[in-house]
């Protein structure tokens, strides 16, 4: 219902109220209206009654005096007589008759005696006696005797004179008087009528008034307007509505007397009369009124309760509309009887639940039971709910899928009137998600705790939070820290622009992350990790800045460390491999732009191996260092020493004169620096050492060339520098490039000649004192097919370097043995021995005893005619496996020999605990053995030390009598040489044993 | 009025020879009745409705119970205030029952009871007449007072007024006819005798006096020298004040105003 319709409901109800009291007040009116017409009327009438009951006693009472004066008259009016006339007749104050002068003869007052009454006072009028009762006057007084005219106030008292003329016979009239007493019409009348209630007045027919019962009327006038006598024309009884003297409004009813000339009027007061017609019309408008009122109100309270129930109807239907739009709310609502049968649930539930109206109404609400709870859970929910009325909590749920899921569920009792229960509503909500953002907040919380610190920061990056972890790393505690910006930890290292930055990329990005410098509170400037994640709000705005900080002064630290690693040698602190890559790259970029030139120096020390193999790795890494601090010396801050690994050393050199040739210049410049410098001895601990640079040098001058291609390059430099007999430099050129793609085929070869048995054995006789062909080594010489005859110092390195030096040695021992197995049959020659270079590699080998084992078996060969030959860096690798090894052969007969003796860093003490059985001198002390005084004290000294230790001595290498008869008179037992063959392939060997003479070659020398 | 010349018959044969030797008590004993006067037209003391015959008044009551306490017969005598010396000195009847004024001129000739009401003097006129407004009206020139003869009024009134003209009339009707007719203008009487001339009639008018005018007690008259008798009547009227029943009968027939209440009171 709307206002309108209330309005219009209430206007019609004030319509019909208004109605119906119009409608009660015009039938009141018209009634009451009714009623004073009726009451007028009535009066009028009672007023005519009244008029006709006075006329009656009037004329009745006229009619007895008038019966009293005429028997008075008859009887002789005797004095006696007379009085009789006056008993039991209250109307008559005296009697009298009149004697023949109009005089009064007798009377019952002797006081009226002798007064004249004229007959002209009396009417009717009438010379002649008139056989009729006459009436004159009314007069004041109380009779005749103090008769007096009425004045101008109405008299006190006053009497009407009255007189009957009798015929006494035919001539004879006697005429007696009466004074009549008014007193008694006046008593008569006002018993009747109270002079409240009206009027009576007696008039004469000439309308003179005679009487009245208002003391103020003035008997003898006529009233001024007064047309009684013209309506008595009309008729004698009349009744009429007129407005007296004063204006008041009178009731009038008149009557003429039957028989005698009066007339009596009877006037009622209208206002009077109306008087009772007023106060029964106040009685009835008061009734009325009451009873009206007594309605209306009634009516008024029913519509007012009717409109207070069509109010709550209202308010109930409103309540209903909002309770059906709150029930499909975005809660799941259940309603069901007291004994929990459902009967309503809303779509809400349905698309919580997946349970639909048509499958749940009707069932007991237990359908969603998990069984999660135990009885004791519904116990209390029930207890709860029947002593309180209502029930909230968390409760797994079961959905029709299965799935169980935790509801906020609110049960609510509905009581009826009587206060018991009549419904229950229940209101669920899913609130898994809550739940899930609820972990999510723990965990948000506790991450918040984490060991990185954090803080929150609002949109203007005032500090809204920090975490425990923020106050560690940045000694600021939350309070100092809260109500702050960012801005208290800058450290100042960075400018305006970063942080423009940073901001610029949160606002963009909505993310910062980077190292940046901050200040602790004790004012320690540290780096840290920060990420810095933007949060919006739903329109988009930024609302909060999350920064998260990590403390990386000791991550930078392992950085920097990792990285000294990464690109620094550790032993000499000088840049590694990587990092002259790096430079180098960096200096090819730069000489892009610039006109400047770069060189590239390998450096490698020379017979570094022998120096590690000599006294070890120690002694080596000690070197090293020295020789670090020697380059870096040599050259600028700006150029860069590194070290490839080894004993090889790159130097670069940055910022070359332009000009290919004066590059190369001050390359070379440079590099004669170096070679000077590293050629100084060195203190080894005590050990004065010499050691020589071999330095390859390439240009950079070409920005197009490759990092790989300029090592490349420098390192061929270095090979021929190398090459060309060590302590040298060497400018890297193309015909080296050549020789290294040389070697590189020659490798090849190296492998197919194994195959192809390219190889073979040349044998250099070794001759004792006396000059006797006692054994020969094997050498072994390659008959290349294209190339020739390719020398062992070219490919007995390759073949070390691609491991083919095994197979290669194995053949070499293998074909020696085929051949003292062949010497051991023939007669003269079966004293001869072989000696055998096995290389380190050869000999490390785990199964090398097996394989010579196996090639004596295979050959059958004499092993005490085997000799082998190794060398001093042998003595480098695990002595007692080297001593086991070569015990094992020993055993078996082999006879060992050390190759080189005195180039290498031998060791006394190992040499003794080696199983050998013969020194041999190098060449190189051989060769100088007269021209330096030093090598001739080597010579002299091994081959004393040999004796000494109960060795063998063999000088290789001589080439000249001189040195042979030097070594001769030091007691050298035997030599090898071409003072007394060269190599010979094994036909030639064998002819040479056939035609050996030592003593012409003595003569030939000779 | 045959029963009343009955009464007076009967007083007349045989009352008198008893009088003088037994007295009165003896005489009622003996005769087995009591004779009271009443003044038959006194309303509301001994009045006869002319209609019924019937008397009633409280001094009819009081003399009922006279007989009723004596033991025999009330014989009612009709009498006046005109005759009433006469016909208690003549012996015409026992005791007058009808509210006697007690005058100094009948106290002189009668033994009086201790009276048990007192009236004032009221006067009656027309409801017409416009002379008489109130009590002071009454004693002015040109005003007619009228008044019975042999009531106690008439020498009251005789000698109280001044300007007036008093008329006494032979009867007490005619007092009344006087003021009806207009020839005077109020009559003199009590206070029971004005009740019945406003209930009785419609054109009487009482005039009260302004303040107490002559108050004039009211007993019951006996003859003198009997006292035998005057102590029975007395032990009576004791017994009857003592018992409510006079004040019973003075309420019955509303004289409240006049009774004498201290007397009852004991």
């Amino acid at each position: 219902m709307s206002a309108q319709a209330g309005f219009s409901r209430r206007f019609i109800f004030c319509l019909i109220v208004l109605v119906v009291v119009l409608s009660a007040c015009s039938a009141t009116a018209y009634g009451l209206w009714r009623l004073r017409a009726e009451r007028i009327d009535h009066q009028l009438e009672a007023a005519a009654m009244t008029a006709r009951a006075f006329e009656n006693h009037l004329t009745q009472s006229l009619n007895v005096i008038e019966g009293s004066l005429m028997s008075l008259a008859v009887e002789g009016a005797s004095p006696a007589s007379l009085p009789q006339a006056l008993r039991h007749a209250p109307y008559l104050r005296s009697v009298a008759v009149l004697d023949a002068q109009e005089r009064i003869a007798r009377s019952t007052d002797p006081r009226n005696l002798g007064i004249r009454l004229p007959r002209s006072d009396f009417r009717p009028e009438g010379a002649l006696p008139l056989d009729v009762l006459r009436a004159g006057p009314v007069v004041s007084g109380r009779d005749f005797y103090d008769a007096g005219p009425v004045g101008a106030s109405a008299p006190v008292v006053s009497f009407i004179p009255v007189a009957r003329d009798v015929r006494l016979d035919d001539t004879r009239w006697i005429t007696v008087v009466a004074s009549v007493n008014t007193d008694y019409f006046l008593n008569f009348y006002g018993a009747h009528i109270s002079p409240e209630q009206g009027v009576v007045e007696l008039h004469g027919y000439d309308g003179r008034l005679l009487l009245s019962t208002d003391e103020n009327a003035l008997p003898g006038s006529l009233r001024p307007g007064d047309d009684l006598a013209s309506r008595l024309a009309a008729t004698e009884v009349g009744q009429f509505e007129e407005r007296g003297a004063d204006g008041r409004a009178m009731l009038t009813a008149y009557r003429a007397s039957r028989a005698y000339p009066f007339v009596l009027s009877v006037r009622f007061d209208k206002e009077r009369v109306l008087e009772v017609w007023q106060q029964e019309a106040l009685r009835t408008g008061a009734t009325v009124a009451a009873v009206l009122l007594a309605a209306m109100t009634l009516a008024g309270l029913y519509f007012m309760r009717f409109e207070r129930l069509a109010r709550e109807r209202e308010v109930e239907r409103a309540r209903l509309r909002i309770a059906a739009i709150a029930f499909e709310s975005q809660e799941g609502m259940v309603v069901t009887n007291a004994d929990i049968e459902v009967l309503q649930v809303n779509k809400a539930f349905t698309a919580i639940t997946g349970f639909s109206a048509e499958e749940v109404v009707g069932q007991y609400m237990n359908f969603m039971r998990s069984g999660m709870h135990d009885a004791d859970f519904y116990e209390a929910m029930r207890t709860t709910l029947a002593s309180t009325g209502a029930w909230s909590g968390e409760i797994l749920n079961k959905h029709r899928d299965g799935s169980i899921h935790p509801h906020f569920l609110t049960i609510t009792a509905v009581y009826g009137d009587d206060g018991r229960t009549t419904h229950y509503v229940g209101t669920l909500t899913d609130i898994t998600e809550r739940k899930r953002a609820e972990i999510d907040l723990r965990i948000a919380a506790i991450a918040f705790e984490s060991q990185e610190g954090m803080f929150i920061a609002d949109a203007d990056r005032v500090i809204l939070k920090v975490n425990r972890a923020f106050t560690e790393i940045t000694g600021y505690g939350e309070d100092e820290a809260i109500g702050q910006t960012p801005r208290l930890l800058r450290s100042g290292r960075h400018d305006s622009e970063f942080y423009a930055g940073m901001y610029a990329s949160l606002e963009t990005t909505g993310i910062w992350q980077g190292e940046i410098w901050n200040r602790r509170k004790s004012g320690e400037i540290f780096p840290e990790w920060l990420t810095i994640t933007v949060v919006r709000d739903a329109a988009g705005r930024i609302s909060h800045y999350v920064s998260a900080l990590t403390d990386i002064t000791l991550r930078k630290e392992a950085e920097y460390e990792i990285q000294n690693l990464a690109f620094y040698d550790p032993l000499t602190r000088l840049p590694n491999r990587r990092l002259l890559l790096d430079r180098l790259k960096h200096v090819l970029a730069t000489l892009g732009r610039s006109q400047r030139q770069g060189a590239l120096l390998f450096i490698d020390l020379d017979n570094f191996k022998t120096l590690n193999d000599s006294f070890g790795h120690d002694m080596g890494d000690l070197l090293l260092q020295h020789v670090a601090q020697r380059l870096s010396g040599c050259v600028r801050e700006s150029d860069t020493v590194a070290r490839l690994g080894g004993d090889e050393f790159v130097v670069l050199l940055d910022d070359l004169r332009p000009g290919r040739q004066d590059a190369a210049t001050q390359a070379r410049v440079v590099a004669d620096k170096i070679q000077q410098n590293l050629d100084e001895p060195y203190d080894l601990a005590g050990h004065d050492y010499r050691c020589t640079p071999s330095i390859g040098i390439t240009l950079i001058v070409d920005s197009d060339s490759s990092c790989e291609e300029l090592m490349k390059r420098a390192d061929l430099a270095l090979y021929g520098a190398k090459a060309a007999g060590r302590d040298t430099i060497r400018f890297f050129d193309p015909e080296m490039q050549e020789a290294v793609s040389l070697r590189a085929a020659l490798e090849k070869d190296l492998r197919i000649g194994l195959q192809q048995e390219q190889f073979v054995l040349y044998y250099q006789p070794q001759v004792d004192d006396r000059g006797s062909v006692i054994g020969a080594e094997a050498l072994v010489r390659w008959r290349h097919p294209s190339l020739g005859m390719v020398s062992p110092g070219t490919f007995i390195p390759l073949a070390e370097e691609t491991g083919l030096i095994l197979p290669l040695g194995h053949w070499v021992l293998e074909t020696a043995c085929r051949q003292l197995a062949c010497w051991a049959a023939v007669s003269g020659r079966e004293h001869i021995e072989i000696a055998v270079n096995v290389s380190v590699r050869q000999f490390r080998q785990p199964d090398f005893v097996a394989q010579v084992e196996d090639v004596l078996v295979r050959t059958a060969a004499d092993p005490h005619r085997l000799k082998l030959e190794l060398t001093e860096s042998l003595m480098l690798d695990d002595l007692e496996e080297v001593v086991a090894k070569m015990t094992a052969l020993r055993s078996r007969g082999i006879r060992f020999s050390l190759d080189d003796f005195g180039t290498g860093y031998s060791s006394l003490a190992y040499l003794r605990r080696l199983p050998l059985d013969q020194l041999k001198i190098d060449k190189a002390f051989v060769h100088d053995v007269q021209a330096n005084p030093n090598d001739a004290v080597i010579a002299r000294s091994i081959v004393a030390l040999a004796r000494n230790l109960g060795l063998n001595v063999i000088a290789e290498g001589v080439e000249t009598l001189e040195q042979h008869q030097f070594l001769a008179r030091q007691g050298c037992p035997a030599y090898q040489g071409y003072l007394f063959s060269a190599p010979l392939p094994i036909d030639e060997f064998e002819r040479f044993l056939g035609g050996w003479n030592v003593a012409s070659i003595i003569r030939q020398q000779a | 009025m045959k029963r009343l010349f009955a009464a007076v018959g009967c007083v007349l044969l045989c009352g008198t020879p008893a009088l003088a030797e037994n007295g009165h008590l003896e005489r009622i004993k003996a005769a087995g009745e009591v004779r009271v006067c009443i003044w038959p037209d006194y309303y509301g003391i001994s009045y006869r409705n002319p209609k019924t015959q019937a008397l009633d008044g409280i001094d009819v009551d009081m003399a009922r119970a006279l007989g009723q306490e004596l033991g025999v017969r009330v014989n009612f005598i009709d009498s006046s205030f005109a005759r009433l010396i006469d016909d208690i000195t003549q012996d015409r009847c026992d005791i007058a029952m009808f509210a006697i004024g007690v005058t100094p001129a009948r106290a002189d000739k009668l033994r009086f009871t201790r009276p048990h009401l007192v009236s004032d003097i009221y006067a009656i006129t027309t409801r017409s007449n416009r002379r008489i407004k109130t009590w002071d009206d009454i004693d002015k020139p040109g005003v007619v007072v009228a008044v019975a003869k042999g009531t106690l009024h008439e020498p009251i009134m005789r000698d109280k007024l001044r300007h007036a003209t008093l008329l006494v009339t032979d009867t007490t009707q005619g007092r009344e006819q006087e003021v009806e007719s207009g020839r005077a203008d109020v009559f003199m009487t009590d206070f029971p005798f004005s009740r019945r001339m406003l209930e009785t009639t419609d054109w009487a008018r009482l005039v009260a006096p302004s303040s107490t005018y002559h108050l004039t007690p009211y007993a019951y008259a006996m003859q003198k020298g009997d006292e035998r008798w005057y102590a029975r009547v007395e032990q009576f009227l004791d017994r009857v004040k003592q018992n409510g029943q006079l004040m019973a009968a003075i309420k019955r027939h509303r004289l409240e105003p006049i009774a004498i209440r201290a007397q009852t009171g004991n």
